[in-house]
């Protein structure tokens, strides 16, 4: 059964659309708009996955116009690839292996990639064990510039992720992003549950150190954002 | 538990993969523990922070209308 949020689907702007269409499920709208042509369901369609696909696009290709391209030929290929899916998976899920399949064609052929450094080897526990080397930081949870500078620790975040090798970034992106699940995720990327946990415990363990490194320490624990 | 199993462990604990008894262990360390308390404060600070970074990256909307005229031009 597919977990439907209607509150996570925007509506288009250009048209009012029927209760009953927003509550179908992405495997009914999209049979609606490929195997029925009907207009509006196409609407729905695109309008829940446009913005997840670029997002991943963004987050592996790290390039606007790149981005745009794979979201049109993520759209073109989901029409013409439909009859393959043979639903073993979440209908999302199989969007975002296509979304993910075209960005790393499209990143091969960029001749701007950007260095990325590996995390591979990160291991934040000191030789004894002991957590001093990466609790030495207090507690910045609370810090202000954590809700003054909202946007801009969010950008820190951005940009340190996309300073990460892609492995790092996607699984970072489609779990603490986009919200799905290791299992989808492992799906998506091809990889082990445990090689996708390791991978993303590592990148929130580096994250943790980026935030310590940015922002002050502070005293009292609260959770503002 | 010690130290190191916190951060070996904390992933799983927040996601609710560990077993009831290590829960327990797990509680009741960070509650004992400063230190620990502090790091599965930002770990999961973290997690809520990146939940946003969403709104980083947005398709502009004049992008996004001409995507969707060419999506339904070749669907329909």
């Amino acid at each position: 059964m597919n977990n439907f949020n209607l509150s996570d689907h925007k509506l288009s702007e250009d048209s009012v659309l029927p209760s009953k269409l927003l509550s179908m499920s992405d495997e009914d709208i999209a049979h609606d708009c490929i195997k029925n042509k009907k207009e509006t369901s196409c609407k729905v369609l695109f309008d829940r996955f446009v913005d997840k696909i670029y997002r991943l696009a963004m987050r592996i290709t790290k390039n606007p116009n790149d981005a745009q391209e794979v979201v049109q030929d993520s759209f073109l290929k989901i029409v013409e690839k439909y009859d393959t899916f043979r639903g073993e998976s979440k209908f999302s899920t199989w969007v975002y292996s296509i979304a993910s399949n075209n960005s790393f064609n499209l990143l091969r052929n960029n001749k701007n990639n950007m260095r990325t450094m590996s995390i591979d080897n990160y291991t934040p526990n000191s030789d004894n064990g002991s957590l001093s080397e990466i609790i030495d930081s207090g507690d910045w949870t609370s810090n202000p510039d954590l809700i003054t500078n909202s946007q801009e620790t969010l950008e820190i975040i951005d940009k340190a992720i996309n300073e990460l090798p892609e492995k790092n970034r996607m699984i970072f992106h489609l779990k603490d992003v986009e919200g799905l699940s290791i299992k989808e995720i492992s799906k998506i990327m091809n990889a082990s549950i445990p090689s996708v946990k390791t991978t993303l415990h590592r990148t929130r363990l580096y994250l943790r150190n980026i935030l310590k490194d940015y922002l002050d320490e502070s005293g009292e624990i609260e959770d503002e954002m | 538990m010690k130290c190191k199993d916190i951060v070996d462990n904390v992933l799983d604990y927040i996601e609710g993969h560990l077993n009831f008894n290590l829960v327990l262990k797990f509680r009741s360390h960070i509650e004992e523990c400063p230190e620990c308390n502090a790091f599965v404060r930002a770990y999961r600070k973290v997690i809520k922070l990146s939940k946003r970074v969403k709104e980083v990256n947005v398709i502009p909307a004049r992008i996004k209308s001409e995507l969707k005229a060419t999506f339904l031009s070749k669907v329909l």
